[in-house]
């Protein structure tokens, strides 16, 4: 009968044998030193300029340094919500953030799809190309194209005429705002926009469609059964990542889109602390309304974030 | 092993590059505080006055140009010659230099002059009581600028312009452009061959501006003949000739008070006029997002006759119409300057605003920038900098007539000062703070000179004077500006586009006058 020698347990080095903290540490230190520049990138230039933050209580002159600016508390706060037209800017700054997530977030996954039914490689990559190509536009050319095709004498206005109705003035009339701001973030972004989700489908497993063609489900359904669960999850990671961004919208384009008389429907925080903080040079009132909007972007995205993770499965963290 | 070493040195590479970035630039002002030298004596003992105390001393000059203007400049050259400073220049376009302004001003890392470009004078006044800029009212700084102190001090009628800036502790740190305003630098302008080819007579009054912008219409029935580029500001001008000198703050001359300019009767009937014109399609309906070259390219398709603008756009839309695409002259067109309409009165151009200017950083450099700016409002700068020198750049015939040998003009081009910035440095924007009337800036075109002559016979509607907001209610002043600015913008472009009437007017007077009132309590000195 044979006997199996069992092994006799090798003996650990001394500091291998706890399994604490600085163990692991040492254990994974070629691991730990490439995170280091990571870190510092992060350390140097996300969590140290928070310290500037302070400013945002403060009445700070550039000439006088952080650290000799008086304190004020809250005061720059108090100004902020203290202005008549707050709630009114507030409000204009999530209805265009839901818009832009309502209609801007699916026009690219809708265009994706589309472009993957396209069987001809030819024909798929001139739309492709062609819808790419805006994205190369700066926001100045995009809004002065988008101002032209809606002028009293623009294309738009020489269509409506034509089929017999009465020019409109766009650009000046409430009413069009969302409708000029939103067609040109569709046009300016769909083909970039699309460029992810046509990655993500060209990981689906085509084995899948076969089986289904075989099972008699008709292309609609294909798209509904099986194209969209496999992209969910990249779906819901740029909806988040969207999320984050619907109350912190870029003041350019309402820069350059807003009229005095459509200012009651465009005039967002962003425009205004370009106005009064930026050109004004009010850095603390700056700083105190960048903190106010990071504030309530944060807590939109951890709710947001918890829904989808309990809904999906798939979250940021 | 060897893996480890690479990733530790990586590791170590890579931090060292992030941090290599955040060490503080060295800046380029610093360094000891530059004396004037001593003063010398000669062989037989006189004291020698020192011409050129800051010899070799190199200075940071920043301004915005639309030409890339670097040391070897003309100009720069004559300012060493003249003083011995050296001058190294920082130029920008217009939007970046704003831009950079602002990144000079949050870096505390300021040129040593600068323009103050879109510096507000309740910013530069804050930053320079915190010690950013030389107070030029400082007695010891006066001193040191005799040729300044001569026109803005020692000048009586200058000293109660230039006193309205002051700071409440009397301080001024803006040096401002001096007596260089043309009479009439925008107007009404009209194409006058359209007229005389309908038989229209130039207008007198607002009725007879009316009638003729109707015939206009009348006999280009898709056009619409008034134009504006810029509408808030061209409307701001046209203001005046309905007795209002500013749209959110005017001055009455006779109650010594502000008022709410977008209030008033007289501010009403511009606006009842503006909304006839829009209502009638005798103003274009893209008036409010026009720009000069869309006017421009209107008024020579006979899409619009009549223009609100800058006189400087009647030699543009001349020369475009002589040489159209076809290489043929279109000897017929003709832009000219129009009568006043309302009161019949032009703007009133002051003489010069201490609301900005020259700002001179308060450093270890700073009486040797105050040299080159003692020395730009001097005869001999003033005229250096914006005639030239006789032989070096520039001759004159028997008729006194100043050309520009260096500078080659194609047929039928007429020298401009853009032109002088591009080639020798002159004219740049914000240094022409005192002019000689010899430049060719006052050598009109007929056209220009049309419109001074009429600037004479018309008269003018007086100005504003200085207007200090009194610091206790600057924090969030600006706050109530734009929120003020807002309201008034939409309700403009509602009256005149809805064509508003009394409800809505009496309804925006007394929202005004509910929100805003206290700015003019607070001005008129009632709080």
């Amino acid at each position: 009968m044979q006997t199996t020698k069992t092994q006799p347990a090798k003996r650990l080095p001394a500091h291998k044998k706890g399994k604490g903290f600085w163990t692991k540490l040492w254990s994974q230190r070629a691991l730990f030193l490439m995170l280091i520049p990571g870190l510092a990138f992060y350390l140097v230039f996300r969590y140290g300029p928070m310290y500037g933050l302070n400013i945002a209580f403060k009445d700070y002159s550039p000439f006088l340094g952080v650290e000799a600016s008086p304190w004020i508390g809250i005061k720059q706060f108090e100004r902020l919500f203290a202005n008549k037209d707050f709630w009114q800017m507030f409000w204009n700054t999530l209805r265009v953030g839901v818009l832009s997530l309502i209609i801007g977030f699916p026009a690219p996954i809708i265009f994706a799809l589309i472009l993957n039914e396209i069987r001809k490689p030819g024909v798929k990559k001139v739309y492709q190309t062609l819808s790419y190509l805006p994205h190369f536009l700066s926001v100045v050319i995009v809004c002065s194209i988008f101002l032209d095709l809606f002028s009293v004498g623009g294309v738009i206005n020489k269509i409506v005429v034509a089929l017999g109705g009465t020019a409109i003035n766009f650009a000046m009339e409430p009413e069009w705002y969302d409708l000029i701001y939103q067609s040109s973030a569709i046009w300016a972004t769909i083909g970039s926009g699309s460029i992810v989700y046509l990655a993500a489908l060209s990981g689906v497993d085509q084995q899948l469609y076969e089986a289904a063609e075989i099972d008699g489900c008709s292309r609609l359904k294909m798209i509904w059964k099986i194209t969209l669960p496999c992209i969910l999850p990249t779906v819901v990671t740029m909806f988040l990542l969207q999320v984050g961004n619907v109350i912190r919208i870029a003041p350019d384009k309402t820069l350059l889109l807003y009229q005095p008389s459509t200012m009651n429907v465009a005039d967002i925080i962003g425009t205004y602390v370009y106005r009064v903080g930026i050109t004004m040079r009010s850095y603390s009132y700056a700083a105190a309304v960048g903190l106010f909007e990071s504030v309530l972007a944060a807590v939109i995205l951890f709710i947001t974030n918890r829904i989808a993770k309990w809904k999906t499965g798939t979250s940021l963290w | 092993m060897i893996k480890r070493i690479f990733a530790l040195l990586l590791a170590v590479l890579m931090v060292a590059g992030l941090f290599a970035g955040c060490g503080e630039q060295q800046k380029p002002n610093g360094g000891d505080i530059i004396l004037p030298k001593p003063t010398q004596t000669d062989a037989s003992g006189n004291v020698i006055e020192n011409q050129k105390p800051y010899e070799g001393v190199t200075i940071t000059m920043a301004f915005y140009s639309n030409y890339e203007i670097d040391a070897n400049a003309w100009l720069f050259k004559q300012i060493e010659e003249a003083t011995g400073i050296i001058i190294e220049p920082i130029c920008y376009t217009s939007a970046v230099y704003f831009e950079k302004l602002g990144g000079w001003i949050a870096t505390n890392d300021l040129p040593d002059l600068i323009t103050s470009g879109n510096l507000d004078k309740t910013e530069f006044d804050k930053y320079g009581s915190q010690g950013a800029f030389v107070n030029l009212n400082d007695p010891e700084v006066l001193e040191m600028i005799p040729n300044f102190k001569k026109i803005f001090i020692d000048d009586p009628d200058n000293y109660a312009v230039y006193s309205q800036y002051f700071t409440e502790t009397g301080a001024q740190y803006a040096a401002p452009s001096y007596d260089m305003n043309r009479d009439v630098n925008h107007c009404l302008l009209y194409r006058e061959d359209v007229f005389k080819e309908l038989g229209i007579e130039p207008w007198t009054d607002t009725d007879s501006f009316l009638a003729a912008l109707r015939k206009l219409k009348q006999a280009y029935p898709t056009s619409y003949p008034f134009n504006a580029s810029a509408w808030d500001q061209n409307l701001s001008r046209m203001a005046y000739s309905f007795n209002v000198n500013g749209l959110e703050f005017a001055y009455d001359h006779d109650t010594k008070q502000w008022y709410s300019g977008v209030t008033s009767n007289d501010f009403r009937k511009l606006l009842d006029l503006w909304q006839i014109m829009y209502k009638e399609k005798l103003m274009d309906p893209d008036v409010f997002t026009n720009d000069s070259s869309t006017i421009d390219a209107k008024m020579l398709t006979n899409q619009s006759f009549v223009i609100q603008e800058w006189i400087g756009r009647m030699a543009v839309e001349n020369a475009a119409a002589a040489t159209d695409k076809d290489g043929k002259v279109d000897d017929s067109f003709h832009v000219v300057p129009g009568a006043p309409i309302g009161n019949g009165k032009y703007i009133e151009l002051g003489k010069f605003s201490g609301a900005g200017g020259l700002l001179v950083k308060n450093g270890p450099k700073q009486n040797a920038v105050l040299a080159v700016l003692d020395w730009l409002y001097s005869d001999e700068g003033s005229y250096i900098a914006s005639v030239g020198v006789e032989g070096d750049n520039y001759v004159k015939d028997e008729n006194g007539k100043i050309t520009y040998p260096d500078i080659t003009l194609k047929e039928g081009e007429v020298i401009t000062y853009q032109m002088l910035t591009e080639k020798y440095g002159m004219w740049l924007d914000g240094y022409y703070v005192r002019t000689s009337r010899d430049a060719i800036y006052y050598d009109y075109t007929p056209e220009e000179k049309m419109a001074q002559d009429l600037g004479a016979k018309h008269g003018y509607y007086p100005g504003k004077p200085a207007m200090n907001v009194p610091s206790a209610y600057q924090f969030d002043w600006a706050d109530h500006v734009d929120a003020y600015t807002k309201d008034y913008e939409e309700f403009v472009t509602n009256y005149i586009m809805k064509g508003y009437g009394d409800a809505e007017w009496n309804k925006f007077v007394s929202d005004i006058q509910k929100d805003y009132g206290f700015m003019f309590d607070i001005l008129n000195g009632k709080k």
